[in-house]
């Protein structure tokens, strides 16, 4: 059995967004080639204002492309956005609220963290006290007088952070913001991400830790080889997902006439390491228990199984079209073939 | 663009940088006019290290800057170093994108950043014009040459003039060495792609092909600092320096505007 993701190659429909929440961020068919390839297709954006969002998809899925698209650094192929309801094509209209960090966190290795805020505060003409402010924040008050080559990687991160900071962001586009943070950096950073959107600042954060996104991020966007995959809160994207019973008989002989009771209940099943393993959910399992027990079927487990958000992700961008090469495992989305 | 121009300046400020430039800036002038002084005769000569000086003409009303002419050539390529360096740098590091998120105006941030490089290069310009005039008196008095039109009002006009003169070409190398930057995205590329044209490629093509030496871009450069060669006239450099930098910052800014930020 082979789940093919849904909707690989179109959009999910607006309506999976809160509609109720005014938008941060809007795109509509935002395209970017680079000569003959394709690296954003098509995407159509929607991220409500004072919530973090999360933008995840496979390495190459076309992330730092789009952020670079959204921030003025790279010219769309086609297509037209917002963000803060200023045009795309005018950054200077929206950049001075946007705080920003993508890919690795870039200074200039000889000056201090200090001096390296102080390079961007005044080119934006940004109040100097904004520099103090914003290394308060990351923790970086006690080495901003050293030279940024000493700092170590979560440092250079939270500088990264300190510099996205300074203007007092509306918005905040952070790419891989925990890329090499130790455990404690990584729930610092989650702790610092909860705190400014309690400020009402709009998060846009992308990031390969899926367990961090599912534990700050209310609203996710998943793209796949540019395209976007899905759109909307992070509850709607689980509940796509089939739950799996796994129900395991007393007597292994009695494996091959379970599998037909269930195939009788109109499950789809195989059978896993002396186990039968069926997309269904506590409703589908209780009807499956009450025919075994007919059926003088001991089981002696019988557990309904939840996706993480990593079996929903893989299962969403699984395949040649979503580009992932890792076997989603047995979770499929609802309306996917099976 | 001030703000692009302060910002500029606070990287231009680091102690290697500034002190480096300078103090390198101010080496080269010293020994070129002690070299000047050394070499000059009672009557001028072409030897191994090139025309020598008559001792009549350090004794006019230029002779005191005529060491800081000379120097122009390495003057020049230490503007381009810099400024090639500077610029390419910034997509070598990355720095650009975090810079363009503070300054989406492209041009004005690259305004700011030109106006700040040629500060910074008019400033060691200052300085080893001082310097140089100082080496000059003292190799003056060494070699017995008169300094009584050196202080005279022309003297004085031909000290500011020279400086001036300097200052424009060192200028001139300096956006080169942006436009250089800008296009090959490199500090180490820009650098030695452009010092390898500047000196022996230009140099050689100037000696060997002498009815080029006019339209070549550090040549003309050269002339201008000199206020004008015997082959090359002050206004024809001037002209000729000018539309050489006038076609590199169109296609440095149409390239740095336009042109994806994906490093």
């Amino acid at each position: 059995m082979r789940h093919q993701p849904l909707e690989t190659s179109g959009q999910r429909p607006a309506a999976t967004v809160d509609a109720s929440l005014p938008l941060a961020l809007s795109t509509s068919g935002l395209t970017k080639s680079f000569g003959g390839r394709t690296a954003v297709s098509s995407l159509n954006l929607a991220i409500p204002r004072g919530v973090i969002s999360g933008f995840v998809g496979p390495n190459g899925a076309g992330k730092t492309t789009t952020m670079r698209m959204l921030l003025g650094l790279i010219s769309p192929s086609a297509g037209s956005g917002e963000v803060l309801g200023a045009d795309l094509g005018h950054p200077q209209r929206f950049l001075h609220r946007v705080g920003a960090m993508i890919e690795s966190p870039a200074f200039y290795p000889a000056l201090s963290g200090r001096k390296n805020l102080d390079v961007l505060a005044r080119l934006g003409g940004i109040p100097p006290v904004n520099i103090s402010r914003a290394l308060r924040r990351v923790s970086l008050v006690d080495r901003a007088a050293d030279s940024f080559r000493t700092y170590s990687l979560g440092m250079k991160q939270r500088l990264g952070i300190a510099a996205a900071l300074l203007p007092d962001p509306d918005l905040l586009i952070l790419d891989e913001p925990t890329n090499g943070l130790d455990p404690a950096g990584i729930v610092e950073m989650r702790n610092l991400l909860r705190s400014l959107s309690s400020e009402g600042i709009t998060i846009f954060v992308s990031s390969h830790q899926l367990s961090e996104i599912a534990q700050v991020c209310k609203h996710l966007v998943v793209i796949s080889t540019g395209r976007m995959v899905f759109q909307g809160h992070i509850g709607d994207l689980m509940s796509r997902t089939r739950p799996l019973l796994r129900a395991t008989p007393e007597v292994p002989g009695q494996l091959g006439p379970l599998e037909r009771l269930a195939g009788g209940l109109g499950m789809v099943t195989h059978l896993e390491h002396g186990s039968l393993v069926a997309h269904g959910d506590s409703t589908m399992a209780a009807r499956l228990f009450r025919a075994a027990a007919q059926a003088d079927i001991t089981l002696v487990q019988l557990d309904v199984l939840r996706p993480s958000l990593e079996d929903t992700f893989l299962a969403l961008t699984a395949g040649p079209a979503g580009g992932a090469t890792v076997d989603p495992g047995p979770w499929a989305l609802e309306g996917s073939d099976d | 663009m001030t703000n692009a121009f302060a910002s500029e300046w606070i990287k231009l400020r680091r102690r290697s940088l500034f002190y480096g430039s300078y103090a390198a800036v101010v080496a080269v002038s010293c020994l070129v006019t002690v070299l000047t002084f050394s070499t000059a005769g009672h009557n001028a000569a072409t030897g191994p290290a090139g025309e020598s000086t008559p001792l009549s003409q350090l004794a006019q009303s230029g002779g005191s800057v005529n060491g800081l002419e000379g120097s122009l050539t390495i003057l020049g390529v230490i503007a381009f170093a810099i400024a090639a360096s500077q610029m390419a740098m910034e997509y070598g590091q990355g720095t650009l994108r975090n810079l363009l998120v503070r300054q989406p105006r492209r041009f004005v941030f690259l305004a700011g950043k030109f106006l700040a490089i040629s500060t910074f290069m008019i400033g060691a310009v200052a300085l080893a014009t001082v310097a140089s005039i100082v080496v000059a008196f003292a190799m003056a008095h060494t070699r017995g040459v008169s300094t009584d039109q050196w202080t005279m009002l022309s003297g004085l006009q031909s000290m500011g003039t020279g400086f001036i003169n300097v200052a424009l070409a060192t200028v001139g190398y300096a956006l080169l060495g942006m436009a250089l930057g800008i296009v090959l995205r490199s500090s180490v590329a820009a650098v030695a792609i452009g010092i390898a044209y500047l000196l022996p490629v230009e140099q050689i093509l100037a000696s060997t092909v002498t009815s080029t030496a006019g339209y070549l871009p550090g040549q003309l450069l050269s002339a201008v600092a000199q206020g004008g060669t015997s082959t090359i006239g002050y206004a024809h450099s001037l002209v000729g320096a000018l539309l050489f930098l006038a076609v590199a910052a169109t296609a440095g800014s149409v390239l740095f505007i336009r042109r994806d930020v994906t490093s």
